[in-house]
């Protein structure tokens, strides 16, 4: 086998287009992990997106609906995840929950929804168009590598771009990074920790809303039971892998997309399905692996010190409020 | 004031299975459908029949058993969510054994199969928790992460190396011998394995309370410095309890095989969702081995009730995941619960 | 007066008092705060005036913090009233307490690590220039701020990469920036080094100069004498001395400080001294200093000195939870430099950890299952695996009992316990074995009176059957009536070691203080 036979420029827009659904949960992931609060509940959040997607675009035709009811859909659980995380809940505990409730409802929904059981799929469904930019179209490689993308695509880039901006200059952004990582230094300017707290576990609602729809009404048109099949997870290991930047997150997802990428080219070629599907886990599990060993160099510098000393002093805050 | 702090365990859990039961019928009603009636069908289906209960205890047996596992590993403070990819494991490399071994006298082959079931499952956790002590990669994630590569393996070896080409369209094994089936009980379809239920969570809860080890582990969980300062070796103790909790999944599988399926069968495992369910339950009964394989039971007879409840009904029967996942929603909020609520036990007792 | 004013003087005219403005920046009259049945601040009167440094001096506990946490509304008092320019105010809050101008610069920064230090002064109140943070506005105010007062931070740095002088630094300017005219400084000195803190006190200087009113909170009286005006002296959370320091000296203040009987009667009969249980032979570690100690046999060797100088260091050198980075560590005479925890145990060594729910007890566990830790496997054959629950239960009733752990329930979660029951259980684990060494480390803290008598009580018991005791204690009283010997740390070095018997209480306290000279 050649490899670079399967290395091209389709395999490239291929990898864009997979990255989408990722990019745009890990950017949810992201507005969490800045606010401290651990999100396992991406994948959950994603699922109701890919439901609602497809449940909007079968009643109204417009696939644009169908985005706007994944945003407001999963926008609306992250709020369930919000008030347990703001009752002093364990995050972890109620964000697996979520995971297992969205599984459940959009298994449940189906029925009602679409009249089918198990998974939906009509040809007839109208997916996100592929937008062809005009003069860009034509030219041979940039055309192939730019053009021809779902709306959400060219937003989940846009706002990687974007986020790195606010994060770092806009107020909010400023606030949110302070609110994760010196809550009470945050409190004591007024800041308020829980309000912060709350929007952003609501707006990862929303991105992941918009990674489900990439999922179920651009890259297929159809909702399958449990359909993200861990992307959710993958999404936070990116956060962690892009050290909870949004162009590191770019970069971690660009990886992992390439990696569902290569899993759709591998299957051409021979090799097994089941192992080619292995691949973006396993891809996962060694970024996790580097995450860890990188951090653990770094605790051993003079971070530490600083990190403990945050510490006891979000302890210190603790004990005063 | 050891009766306040029983009656907070409990109060939990039942406060939370009371709202998701009262959420259930909130969705019924939405549906069009009476929920006395739904949850009456649900009742029958679970318990009304002998043949019933029996549905009951088979659907229990491994949930109840990955229950106790996850629960094991929570005793240590630790996450194993991949109670799935080990049951897998479990589940498929018991079958491949039970076929590849010998004709041994009876109970052997099934003792030998079971053996290698749990030390699949046991194998299946070891590396993510080798990870986690070695480099703090966290456990939640990785064993999360390898329920979907050991499903995807289980499934290319069902369908390429060791498929039943007997089997028709069907990934599956190949049968495995009849003598290594667990038996059933007199003349119902129960099966050796739910005697499992019976003394499964009686031993742990023996080892957690009697043992060296799981005195060690209990006091791991509860503060990990305070153990490692009274001379406990934690990352050990943490080790030993996540490959106990892979080989307790991996029994899960390798029970179900033997006493029901007697084969593996693509998707035996991931359709069902008995590891979910197995950490439902765990979670529900704050990872207590007794309470755990009550809830467990529990779990599997709304289950099965779900399937008399969608017979009967023209209700779902995925109204059961909901309520299953809105019981842990509001166990999740425990943290805030349980704390006003043993203020109230333990002051009275407090000096 | 000084000395004789003891405690509640009213509404002061006092020789201090007099000269100063008729109406006081801030009047604070009959301030009290009691944490359970320990009175923290008894009634206490405290003016300040605008463009004054006031120095508010005391040991560890005598209610300096908490008289200060109540001005800047981190603790409400329970008792007294404050004005501020002659009106009455509640402070409520931390930010009532901003709004009306009043800051405090605690001992940990409240700022963010990875923001720079324009971003954290700005943070809440950012400037924009349309939809972004303005950060050339931004750092132009915090330059125009820092050039005014001579407080040189560079505002584009990220806030983790400062050191603790420009992180003090940032911190008052934070507080300036929200317009802070009463500024609360506590022991802003303890983590500088000497050039630093001379910048801080020229900064001060400064700030009441162009009418700020700076209240310096700190155990240093050299600095105190320097930089302060008037000086307010607490004991036991009351009143000593008021003083203007041009009027005193450093021996006058360590007197008001400390100077008094001791409050402990305790029994302590003379023992003979026998083998060394711990040496400490030229100890480096993070925080100490070449450290030479030894604890015989039969003694107790109290370490005093300012919290923050050295004393939790040096019990985890010798408990292994810090690793020396020089010298050697022997327990009963074998060297255990780089030996586990677990070794050390073995070696003889029981340890009262100052934190009692972090390191001394889980909190979630039973009575039982703590009081057990340690000794809940045996070293052979069956004990090994399984626990030995009668000689557990034995055990249990045993400690229960002897060291009075009042509880209905052993299996009720150590949490559930007051403080000074939770501490027995520690105690009783630790003490209750003839261990050759043991090292207390802050163990009456936060408990009530009867449960401090009892462990003080079991040290000196540990003492007269053979072990060693190295007693570290912020509890001056505590340290004087246990110990043989009394070794002062200051900045991470033995300053003077004294037997009991020779211990002069205001050298004790320069030593304390570091006023070099002291001896």
């Amino acid at each position: 086998m050649d490899i670079f036979a399967v290395l091209d420029i389709a395999l490239l827009a291929s990898t864009i287009r997979l990255v989408a659904p990722i990019l745009l949960a890990a950017l949810g992931g992201l507005l969490t992990e800045r606010a401290g609060v651990f999100n396992v509940a991406l994948e959950g959040l994603m699922l109701i997106g890919a439901f609602f997607a497809v449940a909007g675009a079968f009643w109204t035709g417009e696939p644009l609906a169908g985005v706007a009811l994944a945003v407001l859909a999963a926008a609306l659980t992250a709020v369930v995840l919000a008030i347990v995380v703001d009752l002093g809940g364990d995050a972890i505990v109620g964000g697996l929950a979520i995971n297992l409730l969205a599984l459940g409802l959009t298994t449940y929904l189906v029925k009602p929804v679409f009249g089918v059981t198990g998974s939906y799929y009509d040809p007839s469904l109208v997916g996100l168009p592929d937008i062809q930019i005009p003069v860009l179209d034509g030219v041979p490689v940039l055309g192939t590598l730019l053009s021809g993308y779902s709306i959400l695509v060219y937003l989940a880039f846009a706002l990687a771009a974007v986020g790195q901006v606010l994060l770092y200059r806009h107020p909010w952004g400023i606030r949110l990074r302070a609110v994760g990582e010196a809550p009470a230094a945050a409190a004591s300017v007024g800041i308020s920790v829980r309000r912060v707290r709350f929007a952003a576990i609501i707006l990862s609602g929303v991105l992941c809303g918009l990674a489900g729809a990439q999922l179920s009404i651009s890259l297929v048109t159809q909702f399958v039971q449990g359909m993200t099949a861990g992307r959710g997870f993958i999404a936070l290991v990116a956060v962690m892998f892009g050290r909870a930047t949004p162009l590191g997150v770019l970069g971690a997802s660009l990886l992992f997309g390439f990696a569902y990428a290569l899993t759709l080219r591998l299957q051409s070629v021979g090799i097994p399905p089941q192992f080619v599907a292995m691949l973006p886990y396993l891809a996962t599990i060694v970024a996790l692996v580097a995450v860890a060993a990188r951090t653990r160099a770094r605790r051993r510098g003079a971070i530490a010190a600083i990190e403990s000393d945050a510490s006891d002093r979000l302890e210190e805050s603790a004990k005063a409020i | 004031m050891p009766f306040g702090r029983i009656a907070v365990g409990v109060a939990v859990p039942a406060i939370a299975i009371a709202l998701a039961l009262a959420l259930g019928a909130v969705i019924v009603i939405v549906a069009g459908d009476s929920p006395l009636d739904a949850y009456g069908a649900l009742v029958h289906g679970a318990v009304g029949t002998p043949s019933n209960i029996a549905a009951t205890f088979i659907r229990s047996t491994p949930i109840a058993i990955t229950g106790l596992g996850v629960a094991i590993a929570f005793k240590g403070g630790a996450f194993n969510l991949g109670g799935e990819g080990q049951m897998i494991a479990g589940a498929l490399v018991g079958a491949v054994a039970a076929n590849a071994l010998p004709a041994l006298p009876a109970p052997l082959g099934t003792l030998l199969a079971i053996a290698a079931g749990c030390l699949a499952g046991a194998l299946w956790a070891f590396g993510p928790a080798l990870l986690e002590i070695r480099l703090g990669v966290p456990m939640l994630i990785t064993t999360l992460l390898l329920n979907y590569v050991a499903a995807l393996l289980a499934a290319w070896v069902v369908t390429y190396p060791l498929r039943d080409l007997a089997g028709g369209g069907v990934a599956q094994t190949a049968m495995v011998p009849e003598a290594t089936w667990l038996p059933a009980i007199g003349a119902t379809r129960l099966n050796a394995g739910v005697v499992l239920l019976a003394v499964l969570p009686f031993i742990a809860a023996w080892a957690l309370r009697r043992t060296v080890a799981g005195y060690e582990l209990r006091m791991v969980g509860a503060n990990r410095e305070f153990a490692e300062y009274g001379g406990v070796d934690a990352a050990r103790s943490i080790v030993g309890a996540t490959l106990v909790s892979g080989a307790l999944c991996g029994l899960a599988g390798v029970v179900l095989v033997l006493g029901v399926n007697h084969r593996y069968i693509d998707g035996l495992v991931t359709s069902a969702g008995f590891a979910w369910s197995g950490f439902i339950a765990a979670v529900l009964a704050l990872a207590s081995p007794i309470l755990t394989v009550v809830a467990g039971v529990f779990l599997g007879a709304l289950q099965v009730g779900g399937l008399g409840m969608t017979r009967a009904t023209s209700v779902p029967l995925q109204l059961v995941d909901i309520v299953q996942a809105a019981i842990i929603l509001v166990v999740a909020v425990r943290a805030g619960i349980q704390a006003a609520l043993l203020k109230r036990a333990g002051g009275r007792g407090g000096a | 007066m000084p000395g004789s004013g003891a405690g509640r003087s009213p509404a002061l005219p006092s020789a201090a008092g007099t000269a100063d403005v008729a109406v006081p920046v801030v009047a604070m009259r009959g301030i009290v705060k009691r944490y359970g049945r320990l009175t923290a601040v008894d009634d206490v009167d405290l003016e300040l005036a605008g463009s004054e440094i006031h120095g508010l001096v005391g040991e560890n506990g005598a209610g300096k913090t908490t008289l200060m946490q109540v001005l800047a509304g981190v603790t409400l008092p329970d008792a007294g009233r404050i004005s501020i320019d002659g009106r009455e105010v509640a402070i409520g809050s931390v930010s009532a307490a901003n709004t009306l101008g009043i800051s405090m610069v605690h001992q940990h920064f409240m700022l963010v690590p990875s923001l720079t230090v324009a971003e954290n002064l700005t943070l809440g109140q950012e400037p924009r220039n349309g939809f972004l943070v303005d950060r050339a506005a931004a750092r132009r105010a915090v330059v125009d701020l820092a050039d005014r007062f001579g407080l040189g931070v560079d505002p584009d740095a990220r806030v983790r990469d400062l050191g603790v002088g420009a992180l003090q630094r940032v911190e008052i300017l934070r507080a300036l920036f929200r317009g802070a005219a009463i500024l609360i400084l506590d022991e802003p000195t303890a983590i500088l080094s000497p050039p630093e803190a001379e910048g801080l006190f020229r900064v001060l200087r400064e700030l009441a100069a162009a009418g700020r009113t700076i209240v310096l909170v700190s155990h240093r009286l050299e600095e105190i004498l320097a930089s302060a005006t008037r000086i307010t002296v607490l004991r036991d959370g009351r009143v000593t001395a008021r003083l203007r320091s041009a009027e005193t000296n450093a021996a006058e203040l360590a007197r008001a400080m400390v100077g008094r009987d001791v409050a402990l009667a305790l029994d302590r009969p003379p023992t003979t001294t026998g083998r060394s249980v711990l040496t400490l032979d030229g100890v480096r570690a993070p925080g100490l200093h070449r450290i030479d100690l030894e604890v015989r046999a039969g003694e107790i060797v109290g370490v005093a000195g300012v919290a923050g100088n050295g004393q939790a260091e040096l019990a985890e050198v010798v408990a292994g939870l810090l690793r020396p980075t020089a010298g050697t560590v022997r327990i009963d005479g074998r060297d255990v430099t780089n030996a586990t925890t677990a070794e050390r145990r073995a070696a003889g060594l029981a340890y009262i950890p100052d934190d009692r729910f972090r390191r001394g007890l889980a909190g979630d566990a039973s009575v039982r299952d703590n009081l057990i830790m340690g000794r809940h496997a045996g070293k052979a054959g069956a004990r090994r695996v399984l626990l030995d629950r009668e000689g557990a239960a034995r055990r249990v009733e045993r400690l229960v009992a002897s060291f009075r752990i009042r509880t209905a329930d052993l299996g009720a979660p150590a949490r559930t316990l007051s403080g000074g029951n939770a501490q027995r259980i520690v105690v009783a684990r630790e003490l209750a074995d003839p261990h050759p060494l043991v090292v207390a480390a802050q163990p009456t803290r936060g408990i009530d009176v009867a449960a401090s008598e009892f462990v003080r009580r079991a040290l000196l018991d540990r003492r007269a059957t053979g072990s060693g005791v190295l007693l570290i204690s912020a509890d001056l009283d505590e340290v004087r009536s246990l110990s043989d010997r009394i070794v002062v740390l200051h900045g991470g070095r033995i300053v003077s070691e004294t037997p009991a018997s020779q211990v002069d209480l205001v050298r004790l306290g320069l030593d304390m203080a570091g006023v070099a000279g002291g001896r």
